[in-house]
């Protein structure tokens, strides 16, 4: 019976729920974590004597400091550091814009092709309680759309952006489609599952009042679904952003392409300067997304 | 004999091996204001998901209006025939009280119109004045979620009285509400509109408030029948007998 005033119960949430193992396995894995921890030390130091004890060598602490203070800080060096110079910083700036843009393009496109296939990935609009005229039609389409969540995810970014430069020529907007394709199959996965999780009570309510398919879909899928949906998609545009260096790398201009290049030629000064830059963008995107965010909720 | 608004022959619901409902012969009159009465769990709300179409029954058959209700279309027929207000989580929590008013016209508004409304409500008169029958039309622009319980409950039967449905379901509809609230409430799902006259079927948890406001009580206790008679003549003793623990 609910009282006067009942609580408003939030709809579930798309995320798994806790663990539903016991709080054995907790405290069993806790342990095994322990034992692996201390037998891999011992393997270390007694068994690859060669490789294992020479990482915990005064010697590569020796170069990594070098590297740190002479190479990436350019201390004891003759040449000024590029990050001091400003026309190397008015240099970069315009890869950073791009490295922007390619984020920006990405998540735009990743978002476009999850909006518009996520429904068919829902168990319970396609087959389940909310689809009372499910057929072998929409059950194909269920599976066929869940494959295609299946395939753009498992290939990671850096792999569809090396098949894609062999498609286009290197430039920004192969590495934003390669962005966009595995990230399509993560925003789409996550998007359905939102749309899975959902009280299935208020879509029940609309189908008595009268409702059709594209009916309930909209007054009320949607509208429950969307804003956990932008989240989700402000979410997963943080990662791209940090992806987007490694994607830069094989294929694409902006910050990586340059990134890579001044490894090569030993421009261990410049990279600093790459690095904040790319820190810097970082940081403004996910000041952004929290902002959108916060609008959202 | 006119024919009855509502007709169970041996309607039985199980689910799996549970019986929640065993099996009940009764006819309901067009017009009549039946209150089903019971303790928790004795099956009320499954009788009434069982007249709305939305629980098959296992065995035995279902009729409104003489029509069979596994031969009505969902949607725009069925709808037109029989609305239920739930208990609970009727509403689509993001949407406007206004908005989840309006979709009880979805059963007979086209596709495009549906979709339009949410854009530009349409018909915004009409789920306005269904509001100000249950008291809320200064909240119609709230989100429903922000609305108290006693409050979402109205905005469900505002959408019932939207839809117009012959037949009315609803489970415990005045629950949340006060007295003087409740028979306002009763008095708006049971007014008659011009072409047809509303059969009402509720489940009611205040016996007081069945007998004073409903012509027939039925009694159900672990999915049977206990007593099926007028309000009148229903009996202090045999409510003891129902709410027996």
């Amino acid at each position: 019976m609910i009282g006067v005033d009942a609580p408003v119960v939030r709809v579930r949430d798309a995320r798994p729920e806790v663990t539903p193992y016991g709080p054995g396995i907790v405290r069993y894995s806790i342990v095994l974590a322990m034992i692996l921890v201390v037998a891999s030390w011992i393997f270390i130091i007694f068994q690859s004597q060669n490789q294992g004890t020479s990482f915990l060598s005064i010697d590569s602490a020796a170069r990594a400091w070098n590297f740190l203070t002479n190479d990436l800080l350019g201390i004891d060096q003759s040449r000024t550091p590029a990050f001091l110079k400003g026309s190397v910083w008015r240099d970069i700036a315009p890869l950073a814009y791009d490295t922007l843009l390619m984020s920006v393009l990405g998540i735009g496109f990743a978002s476009l092709v999850a909006l518009a296939t996520f429904i068919f990935g829902a168990r319970n609009v396609m087959t389940g309680d909310l689809a009372p005229y499910g057929g072998v039609i929409w059950r194909l389409l269920f599976w066929a759309v869940r494959g295609l969540f299946i395939i753009t995810r498992a290939v990671p970014e850096l792999i569809w952006a090396f098949l894609i430069v062999f498609i286009f020529s290197p430039g920004i907007l192969p590495g934003a489609i390669a962005l966009a394709i595995h990230n399509s199959g993560v925003l789409g996965k996550l998007a359905s599952e939102i749309v899975e999780g959902l009280d299935p009570r208020p879509m029940r309510s609309l189908q008595s009042a009268g409702a059709g398919r594209v009916q309930v879909l909209f007054y009320g899928v949607l509208p429950q679904a969307l804003p956990r949906f932008i989240t989700f998609l402000l979410y997963r545009w943080e990662v791209i952003i940090r992806t987007t260096i490694v994607v830069g790398f094989v294929a694409s201009g902006g910050l990586g392409q340059e990134f890579r290049l001044s490894m090569s030629h030993f421009h261990y000064t410049t990279v600093t300067l790459i690095l904040i830059w790319y820190l810097g963008i970082v940081v403004l995107v996910d000041l952004i997304s929290a902002g959108l965010r916060r609008l959202a909720r | 004999m006119m024919m009855p608004a509502i007709r169970l022959d041996g309607a039985e619901a199980k689910f799996g091996d549970v019986v929640a409902v065993v099996p009940i012969t009764l006819s309901i009159a067009t017009g009549e204001k039946v209150a089903l009465l019971g303790p928790s769990g004795a099956g009320k709300t499954t009788m009434l998901r069982l007249i709305g179409g939305e629980v098959r029954p296992s065995s035995g058959s279902i009729e409104l209006h003489g029509r069979m209700i596994g031969d009505l279309a969902p949607g725009r027929e069925l709808s037109s025939l029989v609305g239920m207000v739930h208990q609970q989580f009727d509403l689509v929590p993001n949407l406007s009280a206004l908005q989840n008013t309006l979709a009880g016209n979805l059963g007979r508004w086209s596709l495009g119109r549906g979709l339009r409304s949410l854009v530009v409500p349409v018909d915004r008169h009409m789920a306005i004045s269904a509001l100000q029958r249950v008291g809320i039309d200064d909240k119609s622009a709230q989100r429903t979620s922000r609305l108290s319980g006693g409050e979402q409950q109205r905005v469900a039967i505002a959408r019932v009285l939207v839809q117009d449905p012959s037949i009315v379901l609803a489970d415990e509809p005045v629950a949340s509400l006060d007295p003087a609230r409740s028979k306002e409430i009763l008095g708006a799902l049971t007014t008659d509109s011009p072409d047809q006259q509303k059969t009402l079927v509720a489940s009611m948890h205040s016996v007081e408030f069945a007998r004073d406001h409903f012509d027939r009580l039925i009694g159900l206790r672990s999915g049977s029948l206990v007593f099926d008679s007028p309000a009148t003549d229903v009996t202090d003793a045999m409510l003891d007998e129902l709410y027996r623990i």
